[in-house]
């Protein structure tokens, strides 16, 4: 499961995007720091980072209008933008990102699939 | 004396004969087809029409193929585990045997435990099969999916946990195991259904959804662990929803029982919130996505 939250000029130029990984990470064989990719390797977690039932997760992210450009031997900060378009959506990537395809019982689709989106705007005006 | 011999040609031949449970006199299946009949349940749909319908959509009916994925980690199973493994005793697939593949079968096909090596042999010589065009993926998916998680499977051979309370399935001839007794059920081979105390119950379920690591295991694999983030991250926090309460009945889905990919349990498993601000002065705008999980589980599973 991704979060993938992008910032857009209103004419639609990407800003900045920001993107947060939820999934359980499971132990190579039970032992050390490595995670263990397939059924056959995975023995216990390492570390639980996907969404606890009954629970509510809070992420946050602060976004600039601006940029950091150097000035000489200043850096400044140049506004982009007054207005930004925010696109959250939280993606369901089997493959850990958005590719691959798969047999959905009755014909083959793509395997990443959007969970949900929702759109905002914001302004400094 | 003639006592006396009847006695011993009693204890010593006739008496082990009839301790053996019924199972142990059915010979191992050795082939994907024999196999396949032997949990053929397609008699069930004359009268089960609309489940089986449900039940055929189902990742259930090809619980071997899967999306797809699943055949594909049957060949990285062998390949890039047990090939590589200095004590698994296999060096090339021909090595596998069934005992190595229960690791999966645990799960993907319990029956393999019913069958000879040859089966799982069948198995591998059609999951490493090159795919080169839409007819061999077909072709694949076809042959893999005759073995699956099917009626027998829940209503039968998994259907009791507690065997030396509720009994053990394989010794019950002709018994199906269901959410209520039947003393008539009209099919030819299952005359008559008990009433399972736990089919309705999560615990069914987590036989193969999953604790965390299969510790029965030589080598323990691990897939779901479903049924462990619900019994200690959602009954812990006040949950009481069974899984089939959500997969099953609240959207009305029966034998479907979908996950993720299915529209309505996707919106009701996480509730996504967004807000936004901005700081004119700091020329910042913040985003706080608030995300609940109100599924019975940790989301995503793995």
């Amino acid at each position: 499961m991704v979060l993938e939250v992008t910032a857009k000029t209103p004419d639609g130029k990407v800003i900045k995007r920001y993107s947060r990984s939820f999934m359980p990470v499971p132990a190579r064989f039970g032992r050390g720091y490595k995670m263990g990719r397939g059924p056959y390797e995975k023995s216990g977690l390492i570390r639980n980072l996907s969404l606890l039932p009954l629970n509510r997760r809070t992420e946050t992210f602060i976004i600039p209008f601006y940029e950091e450009v150097k000035k000489g031997r200043k850096v400044v900060k140049r506004l982009l933008t007054k207005e930004m378009n925010i696109d959250v959506e939280l993606w369901y990537l089997p493959f850990g990102e958005k590719k691959g395809i798969l047999w959905d019982g009755e014909k083959i689709t793509k395997a990443f699939y959007l969970w949900k989106k929702v759109s905002r705007k914001v302004d400094i005006k | 004396m003639r006592f006396l011999k009847f006695f011993l040609v009693f204890v010593c031949f006739i008496l082990p004969l009839l301790c053996q449970p019924v199972s142990a006199g059915t010979k191992k299946a050795k082939s994907i087809d024999e196999l396949a009949a032997r949990y053929d349940c397609s008699s069930c749909k004359e009268c089960h029409e609309e489940i089986y319908e449900q039940w055929e959509k189902s990742m259930h009916s090809r619980s071997l193929f899967g999306t797809g994925r699943t055949a594909a980690t049957i060949v990285t199973t062998i390949t890039k585990g047990l090939m590589t493994w200095p004590y698994s005793g296999v060096k090339k697939p021909k090595d596998v045997k069934v005992k190595h593949f229960m690791m999966c079968a645990k799960c993907h096909l319990p029956q393999l435990a019913e069958a000879e090596d040859s089966v799982i042999q069948e198995i591998i010589k059609i999951a490493f099969m090159k795919v080169r065009t839409k007819a061999d993926f077909h072709k694949r998916r076809e042959i893999l999916s005759k073995l699956n998680i099917n009626c027998l499977i829940c209503h039968r051979r998994n259907a009791i946990v507690h065997k030396w309370v509720d009994g053990y399935p394989e010794k019950e001839k002709g018994v199906l195991y269901g959410t209520r007794d039947v003393e008539e059920h009209e099919d030819e081979v299952y005359t008559r259904v008990k009433k399972n105390p736990i089919m309705g119950e999560s615990i069914l379920c987590g036989q193969c959804h999953g604790l965390g690591p299969n510790f029965e295991f030589d080598n323990p694999s691990q897939c779901a662990s479903a049924y462990g983030s619900y019994l200690f991250n959602y009954i812990s926090r006040g949950g009481s929803e069974t899984c089939q309460s959500c997969h099953m009945k609240k959207f009305h889905k029966g034998h479907l029982m979908p996950a993720y990919r299915d529209i309505d349990m996707a919106k009701a498993a996480v509730e996504m919130d967004v807000d936004v601000a901005s700081y004119p002065a700091h020329k910042l705008a913040m985003v706080e996505v608030k995300m609940t999980n109100k599924a019975g589980h940790n989301f995503p599973d793995g």
